[in-house]
């Protein structure tokens, strides 16, 4: 064959060689990356509700912990300043709805336990001041 | 090891550069007419064989002696699986694998590949050469300096332009200088195939300057930043010699292109042979100190060494259109003035006396510019050293109490601290004493970082006094930045002030009670009206008390983050700032300085100023790399 | 011909000459932020130790340790770059008892170049 012909393979080749294992492995880690984030959310959320489960809530619920200051008492509702709560939300100050007989003072640090479906189907069903 | 390292670098970028610009050199003269010209292509091409096996050589025992650093022991150097491990776990040794194979191909080639037999056959052989070898060179930027810190695709983009236009000018010339000895040899003028290689290589390397110019430009200003990493850091000096060696060889450049294009000249095929072999010398130097760039920290990062013994300081307010441009337009503008300034010389290269009166001329009205915008002032090698401590208000309370215990009857007069005094003046200062205004030497009592942090001190509070003085509430930008402190609610740990405000104003309140009662429920009520500006609100206490929040407890909740811990650090931080015993408020702007201060009862008409502050905050600059270190 | 041996003779007395001005390649500076800061005094212990540098790093030769006063490991060997943040490296913490703790870190920048400090903080 001709040397010329030759050098052309060489470079086509070259390139496509390059171009599909780069394009081909940019596709599949495109394509894994939001799966694997969907499990891994999917794997917490289920961890959670068995915890749940195993301390005797109703199937379904989740569980979550979180640190944090009261701010404001209102009637079956804290204002809470609370460090991020890993599986419901980032680190904010917001209200949350309490179960019957919880209360606590302005200012309090505390412990508390949330039960519930998502962030806006919540009640806090355990207090402990730190 | 580290010379080494760097010979083998150099010895594997020179050979991938001549192999480059041997293949460019070739495909540039086409196919040899003539005896001579046959005689130099089997020369070029023999040589390129010799330079792809060094070029692999040299690349395998780079790598060898990097993986060595990778791993830390030095024997890894020796270690094939090791090295190989190395190369498939790191991005840099993925792209060194790519070149080695691309180089590889090359040595191929020309050692199996035999005569070309047709026209087609010669140019795909050559131009498969060129492609490969130049492709080696080019993918080196991939994991370079630039890449490394710079997320922006210009920038990458004229780092690979700059890398390729280095190779093909810088490979070529050697070849070319061969080729006008090797025809020289059978007759004395120029050949007619060696000057239309020159020729055609002379008006190739008139765009390839012009590249390399305009991207080195580039990628300098954002690898090296600014003036004092330029004179001061062992990369930005490296810049500097690059430059300067480039301009001879420029020069020789044009005095080639003259021989040429002189009217009837039949120019000696020696002399310029010899012209090129020189500008071929000064451009492999060039190279030499562009490898120890790449060995050496980015100058951005480094921490200048101030050379001279005096630096201009601009004016407050100076050059107000510079300043609001980002850095990616400056240095988009600087690039297009040096090509511009380049342009001019290219032209006027003929006409000395003109081209002289022109550099005189713009240099005179720079200076004048300069002296008309700005002074100069006494310097010091540490004047723009990048302070190891951060400016924080635990910095701020070290640096007093070191202050105050060795130096308790000092009296100085800190409104005399020149405003223009940089922390690294200060630092200085301190270590050398000045008895004019009554500093003491305290190199022998303190270490650096406290010496550091007795500069940051003397800075905030020199600024604070011409402040003060001053009078009126709002300050103009760049003046004080308001030092970081932790903000901690109970046994939450919200972030840092430098946190807060990135993107958003922050204004600061430092309450006592009962006085503050009435500010701090005000504040609760409108704290989601000033959230639209996007202002956070954070509360301090002036005194430590068991629990500030519940103390605070107001009729409307302050839902704003209130300090618990280390308030008393803050407040005497703040307090430097304003004379005030009570109730303080600060504005601080999202690029982190101190915008208005309402000491005392001026919080009654505060208000309407923080919503217009805030307003004006949204037209601003973003906060850049140079806020974050405020070093000033 | 006799023009090669010219060339690499120029080539070999620059590489010389080179070899001995160059300083030596000090390391790269690195750090650009370190949560918690060097030589801070916390209240709680922190769950995990977050380190910003100036360059993006490379996972497979970067690593942080922390140790207590003893020069026992403290941490949970799971030092990795942040997928999100090419320049963070984290690593999370056991429960730390109040005391002084030593941060050790060495990482390798994508432009080849390697790096490495310690510093203390305190948990009270």
């Amino acid at each position: 064959m001709s040397q010329w012909k030759v050098a052309l393979l060489v470079i086509l080749a070259l390139a496509a060689g390059i171009g599909a294992g780069y394009l081909g492995w940019g596709a599949t880690v495109a394509k894994l990356a939001p799966e694997v984030r969907t499990l891994t959310e999917e794997v917490e959320r289920l961890r959670r509700e068995l915890d749940a489960r195993d301390s005797g809530a109703n199937a379904g619920l989740q569980l979550w912990e979180g640190i944090g200051v009261v701010r404001a008492i209102y009637p079956q509702l804290l204002m809470i300043t609370h460090d991020e709560i890993p599986g419901l939300q980032p680190a904010r100050t917001t209200g949350f709805r309490t179960a019957n007989g919880l209360s606590a003072k302005v200012g309090d640090s505390i412990r508390f336990v949330i039960e519930g479906t998502a962030a806006h189907n919540s009640v806090i069903v355990a207090i402990e001041t730190l | 090891m580290n010379g080494l390292l760097y010979a083998s670098l150099l010895l594997h970028v020179a050979a991938c550069s001549l192999l480059t610009g041997a293949s460019f050199l070739l495909v540039l003269a086409g196919r040899p007419k003539d005896e001579a010209a046959g005689r130099w292509e089997r020369m070029a091409l023999s040589a390129s064989k010799w330079l792809a096996l060094v070029a692999l050589g040299a690349g395998l025992i780079w790598f060898a002696l990097r993986a060595a650093t990778f791993t830390g022991r030095p024997e890894t150097a020796l270690d094939p699986s090791a090295i190989f491990a190395a190369a498939i776990d790191t991005w840099a040794g993925k792209v060194w694998l790519i070149r080695q194979g691309l180089l590889a191909f090359a040595a191929a080639w020309l050692f199996l590949a035999g005569q070309p037999a047709s026209r087609a056959d010669w140019i795909a052989s050559r131009w498969l050469l060129l492609t490969l070898s130049a492709a080696a060179l080019v993918l080196m930027s991939l994991s370079s300096h630039a890449a490394a810190i710079e997320r922006q695709l210009l920038v990458h983009w004229a780092d690979i332009l700059h890398l390729m236009s280095a190779g093909l000018w810088i490979g070529a010339l050697p070849f070319l200088a061969a080729l006008l000895f090797i025809s020289s040899r059978d007759q004395e003028t120029l050949q007619p195939f060696s000057r239309r290689a020159l020729v055609r290589f002379s008006r190739v390397a008139t765009l390839l300057i012009f590249a390399l110019v305009g991207t080195g430009i580039l990628t300098a200003c954002h690898l090296v930043g600014d003036v004092p990493e330029l004179v001061g850091t062992t990369h930005g000096r490296l810049l500097i010699a690059k430059v300067a060696v480039l301009v001879p060889a420029l020069l020789i450049a044009a005095r080639v292109r003259d021989m040429l294009a002189g009217p009837g000249s039949t120019p000696l095929s020696r002399r310029i042979a010899l012209h090129v072999t020189v500008e071929g010398a000064l451009v492999l130097g060039i190279l030499g100190f562009a490898i120890a760039m790449m060995l050496s920290v980015p100058g951005k990062h480094g921490s200048p060494t101030w050379p001279f013994p005096i630096r201009y300081v601009p004016d407050p307010g100076a050059f107000p259109f510079w300043r609001t441009l980002t850095p990616q337009q400056n240095a988009i503008a600087l690039a297009a003035c040096g090509l511009f300034a380049l342009g001019l010389l290219v032209s006027l290269w003929r006409r000395p006396r003109v081209l002289l009166a022109g550099v005189a001329a713009s240099v005179a009205a720079v200076l004048a510019v300069l002296s008309w915008n700005g002074s100069t002032v006494q310097a010091n090698p540490a004047s723009y050293a990048r302070s190891p401590v951060s400016y924080d208000v635990r910095t701020l309370d070290r640096g007093r109490e070191s202050w105050q215990q060795h130096c308790p009857a000092c009296s100085i007069d800190l409104a005399r601290l020149p405003l223009s005094a940089t922390v690294g003046d200060l630092f200085w200062l301190t270590g050398e004493g000045d008895k004019e205004l009554g500093v003491p030497s305290l190199a022998a009592k303190l270490d650096e970082e406290t010496r550091w942090s007795v500069a940051q001190y003397l800075r905030a509070s020199a600024t604070a006094a011409t402040v003060t003085a001053g009078g009126g509430t709002q300050i103009r930008p760049g003046l004080i930045p308001a030092p970081d402190f932790d903000i901690v609610l109970g046994p939450l740990q919200l972030g840092t002030l430098s946190d807060y405000r990135r993107g958003r104003p922050v204004l600061l309140v430092l309450y006592s009670l009962p006085q503050s009662r009435e500010r701090i429920e005000q504040l609760a009520k409108r704290h989601a009206q000033l959230a639209v500006y996007n202002v956070e609100i954070v509360a301090v206490p002036r005194h430590s008390s068991g629990n500030p929040i519940a103390e605070l407890a107001t009729a409307s909740p302050a839902l704003f983050p209130i300090v618990t811990e280390a308030n008393g650090a803050i407040v005497r931080a703040y307090d430097l700032f304003a004379a005030a015993a009570g109730h303080s408020e600060f504005l601080i702007d999202p690029r982190g300085y101190i915008r208005a201060i309402w000491p005392n009862d001026e919080w009654r008409n505060a208000d309407d100023e923080i919503e217009a502050l805030a307003q004006q905050f949204l037209d601003e600059a973003p906060p850049d790399e140079a806020d974050e270190h405020q070093t000033h | 011909m006799s023009q090669l041996p010219k060339f690499f003779r120029v080539l070999a007395i620059l590489v010389s000459a080179l070899m001995l001005c160059v300083g030596s390649a000090s390391a790269h500076s690195g750090l650009k932020r370190a949560e918690p800061a060097a030589n801070s005094s916390l209240k709680r212990a922190p769950a995990e130790i977050k380190l910003q540098f100036t360059e993006q790093l490379e996972p497979a030769y970067s690593s942080v340790t922390v140790e207590d006063k003893d020069g026992e490991r403290v941490d949970n060997d799971d030092a990795r770059v942040d997928p999100a943040n090419a320049s963070l490296l984290r690593v999370s913490l056991k429960q730390l008892a109040p005391g002084t703790y030593t941060v050790i870190w060495r990482v390798l920048s994508v432009d080849t170049h390697v790096t490495e400090g310690r510093y203390t903080f305190k948990v009270e």
